[in-house]
């Protein structure tokens, strides 16, 4: 009886050193999936990066004018450096009440980053889309006098200010602007 | 009778020990990779990275980088070279290790001054 006892102890103590080993596999599994996997910037940089450009596009809430040029460039405009080719950048603009778009889509850097945005994944590029509404502002000439009635064709989108040296136009638009960040193995 | 209650003591007493040791093991572990050199240089080069992707010129920041200081200096890093902005290729290269390093990129193009002063480094964007 006694050795069967000394039998049955020797093998719960076999038991307890798989216990142990189970529990410190876990524990090493846990901490280096969490201080092992990187710490993952991606989507804090690609919301600065949108926050930059719309911050670069306006002044108090005016679209600047340069965006409409045939030839815009953001990258110079915005003295920004792309030559990681880890970003992009989609800029839209519509209007606010028709929705119609006021210029073709533009896009920057590496537009087939943003083809990913939407979906979920560690191992894709990382994407911050930012809505903003904006106003366009638009000098009339003194030709075009407020006589001819220019200034009221839609009062909710078009509100002028009368002034006898220079006279806005305002336009209500919506500035659309999607930044993308790739940089895989830096953070995951 | 008493060798019984003897051996039940010794028996307890080293059940005990093996715990303390298993769970001392286990906490000095993850205390190690917490404070790891590769993960502070990491985390210390993309805070750099995205404080410049944020910053307009003539911002001037300064950052708290004592535990990161106090890391390069254990193992022999100068504070001086512990931390490099690359201007031209707009890098961040963070330094805690004798034969580690980590750099981070930022699309930001501008000129980054910087210095050191204690515990503090102090960024000057133009």
């Amino acid at each position: 009886m006694i050795k069967n006892k000394k039998a049955g102890e020797r093998v719960l103590s076999i038991y307890l050193f798989i216990i142990y080993i189970i529990v410190a596999i876990g524990i090493v599994s846990g901490v280096l999936l969490v201080y092992g996997s990187g710490l993952d910037v991606r989507e804090a940089e690609a919301g600065i990066l949108s926050d930059r450009v719309i911050d670069c596009l306006t002044e108090q809430g005016v679209l600047n004018e340069s965006v409409f040029d045939k030839n815009f460039n953001l990258l110079e405009f915005c003295n920004f450096d792309f030559s990681e080719e880890e970003y992009g950048v989609g800029i839209e603009l519509s209007d606010f009440n028709s929705g119609e778009k006021l210029k073709e889509n533009m896009d920057f850097g590496r537009n087939d980053f943003l083809e990913f945005c939407g979906l979920k994944g560690d191992k894709i590029p990382k994407c911050s889309e930012k809505e903003v509404y904006v106003l366009r502002e638009e000098e009339l000439s003194k030709e075009q006098d407020f006589s001819e009635g220019l200034f009221v064709t839609d009062p909710d989108s078009v509100s002028t200010e009368q002034n006898s040296e220079d006279s806005l136009k305002q336009e209500k638009i919506i500035l659309k602007v999607i930044g993308a960040v790739g940089k895989v193995k830096k953070n995951v | 009778m008493k060798n019984k209650k003897a051996n039940i003591l010794h028996e307890q007493i080293i059940f005990i020990i093996l715990n303390v040791v298993f769970f001392s093991v286990m906490i000095v572990f993850i205390y190690l990779q917490s404070s790891s050199t590769s993960l502070i240089e990491e985390g210390t080069a993309k805070q750099i990275a995205l404080l410049i992707d944020s910053s307009k010129p003539g911002t001037e920041i300064q950052i708290n980088l004592q535990d990161f200081f106090k890391k390069a200096g254990e193992n022999e890093v100068a504070k001086e070279k512990s931390i490099e902005i690359d201007n031209e290729k707009n890098l961040v290269v963070a330094k805690a290790g004798a034969d580690s390093f980590y750099d981070y990129g930022y699309f930001n193009d501008v000129n980054v001054e910087y210095k050191f002063e204690e515990d503090y480094l102090v960024l000057v964007v133009k």
